[in-house]
């Protein structure tokens, strides 16, 4: 009698060490995944412990991913306009868009040292100089 | 003590311990995402009020104003959780450069208008430390916006400290464009004191002297145009005049550059000038002042690169419509880039024969001078001609004067 008890009682125990073990390996799985699948949003708590040139390096790489990933729509886009030959000007592929200070738009800005504009391969404006 | 109640307890042990493992877990699960000790968008409860919490994820697909609310909400999040508010909005600016959809640079300057004035009257900025949280940079987008945001949000306190403390602020700015910046700023802050009414908003200006005051005026009609469109918590004016030549036609004659240069940016969405004869059109039967103050804001809507604009400026055949042109050269564009570029940009004049390349070269040299804080003196008019270096050096000269047409 005894040792059927044991017998049953160590199989619970086996049986319940393992569900808890189940349970750790999934939520430990889970938590992989989700960190795996997390890169579009910025780890701003990091960047909010730092100062100076570190934070700002920090913000301008967190605040990257998130705009990689959110894919800047509506998207502006370089495109020749009709009746023209040669000048390439902005446009916005959403029709008419209110941007506030489209005065400073860059759009095609390739990296923080070369303009966009400078790899078009379309010529310049066909010039007259006055006379 | 009993085998079978050892066993019954460790059972319960090795439950509990699972148990508050997991819960650990959990707890700690989004640990990576957070804003300072703020939750992810992604964990906040369905249905619950929605809070901003730096994700820009969130404002994916949203356009036009609600795009723009988005982005604020969002970038305020990052701003308000920042440990240096400052050195989080100029990474912000850096990655706008950086994003190849343009859409945040087209965007920021507004933008951080809000974002700066809620964080301004969330931690209840005053006028005396008002410059030390000014940014340092002479970036015209986000970095101006969050400026301009400020300068807003200490309004009444201007107002109250009067005209020549608010000039005395402006000059301790550490750059000729910080302090442009900030001479706009006061625009802003005197539409939102007279309830977005122009004419007492450009007394105010005027108050501030012939030095500062076109400049400010700009930063009237940008104000008056978020007031038009309901932007940055401004109230729509009723029956708002819309129509450029109708609003620029009736204002007072040293506002009319600013007032078409404005008017150009905020109303022409969509329009891009491509050619002279464009310019011509946009500005028919307008006259005298009116008309060079249209053509300078018919080129400020043309293409990004402003060889291109002095090339569009050179097809036109009237030397007054040149001239006006000229003073429209976005070359804010070329911050951020190669200083060559600003050399090469100066070469351009040579587009212009006689005195008109020399006005280029004079027009070049200021507005070249405020954004390289008069660095071009030496690195970009000292390489040209001895005429052409003598109208760039009048240029750098002359850029502690009004700017008018610039932002």
């Amino acid at each position: 009698m005894q040792h059927t008890f044991f017998t049953s009682t160590r199989r619970w125990l086996l049986l319940g060490v393992l569900l808890a073990l189940g349970v750790i390996l999934t939520s430990v799985a889970d938590r992989r995944d989700r960190r795996a699948e997390a890169p579009s949003n910025g780890d701003f708590g990091t960047c909010a412990r730092l100062e100076g040139d570190a934070a700002r390096a920090c913000y301008s790489r967190e605040v990257g991913r998130e705009l990689q990933a959110v894919g800047g729509r509506p998207q502006l886009t370089f495109a020749a306009p009709a009746d023209a030959t040669t000048q390439v000007t902005l446009t916005s592929i959403e029709g008419p868009q209110p941007l506030l200070c489209d005065l400073h738009a860059r759009v095609g800005v390739m990296n923080a040292q070369v303009p966009g504009w400078l790899g078009w391969t379309e010529s310049l404006v066909e010039t007259t100089p006055r006379s | 003590m009993s085998r079978r109640t050892l066993l019954v307890a460790g059972l319960a042990a090795a439950v509990l311990v699972a148990g508050i493992v997991v819960g650990v877990l959990a707890a700690a699960g989004g640990g990576a995402d957070e804003v300072g000790s703020e939750p992810v968008a992604s964990e906040t409860t369905p249905g619950a009020p929605e809070t901003a919490t730096g994700d820009l994820n969130t404002c994916a697909g949203l356009v036009k104003d609600e795009g723009r609310a988005c982005y604020s909400k969002e970038l305020a999040a990052i701003v308000n959780g920042a440990g240096d508010p400052l050195a989080a909005v100029e990474g912000i600016t850096a990655a706008a450069y950086a994003d190849q959809s343009g859409f945040l640079l087209a965007n920021c300057h507004g933008i951080m208008h809000t974002v700066a004035r809620e964080y301004a009257v969330r931690t209840k900025l005053t006028l005396t430390n008002l410059m030390d949280s000014l940014p340092r940079t002479n970036d015209p987008g986000c970095s101006a916006g969050y400026a301009h945001g400020l300068v807003t949000a200490v309004a009444p306190e201007i107002e109250k400290a009067g005209p020549k403390v608010a000039n005395q602020l402006c000059v301790k700015s550490d750059t000729r464009y910080q302090r442009y910046s900030c001479t706009h700023g006061f625009g802003h802050a005197f539409m939102r004191l007279n309830n977005e009414k122009l004419p007492p908003a450009l007394q105010m200006c005027r108050e501030l002297g012939t030095a500062a005051a076109p400049d400010c005026a700009q930063g009237i009609y940008h104000d008056y145009w978020f007031a038009v469109n309901g932007i940055d918590d401004t109230a729509k004016p009723e029956n708002p005049v819309t129509d450029p030549r109708e609003l620029c036609g009736a204002q007072p004659e040293e506002f009319v550059r600013p007032c078409w240069y404005r008017a150009f940016v905020e109303t022409a969405a969509g329009t891009r000038t491509e050619s002279g004869a464009q310019i011509d059109e946009m500005c028919a039967g307008l006259k005298g002042l009116q008309r060079n103050a249209c053509v300078t804001g018919a080129i400020v809507i043309g293409p990004p690169d402003p060889s291109n604009q002095l090339a569009i400026c050179a097809s036109l055949t009237d030397d007054e419509d040149v001239e006006a042109c000229i003073r429209g050269t976005k070359v804010q564009n070329l911050l951020n880039f190669d200083p060559q570029l600003q050399v090469d940009l100066l070469n351009d004049c040579k587009l212009f024969e006689g005195a008109m390349s020399l006005t280029c070269y004079r027009w070049l040299g200021k507005v070249l001078g405020v954004v390289s804080n008069g660095e071009i003196r030496e690195s970009g008019c000292a390489e040209l001609p001895r005429a052409a270096r003598r109208a760039c050096e009048a240029g750098v000269d002359s850029m502690d004067g009004p700017l008018v047409t610039f932002s």
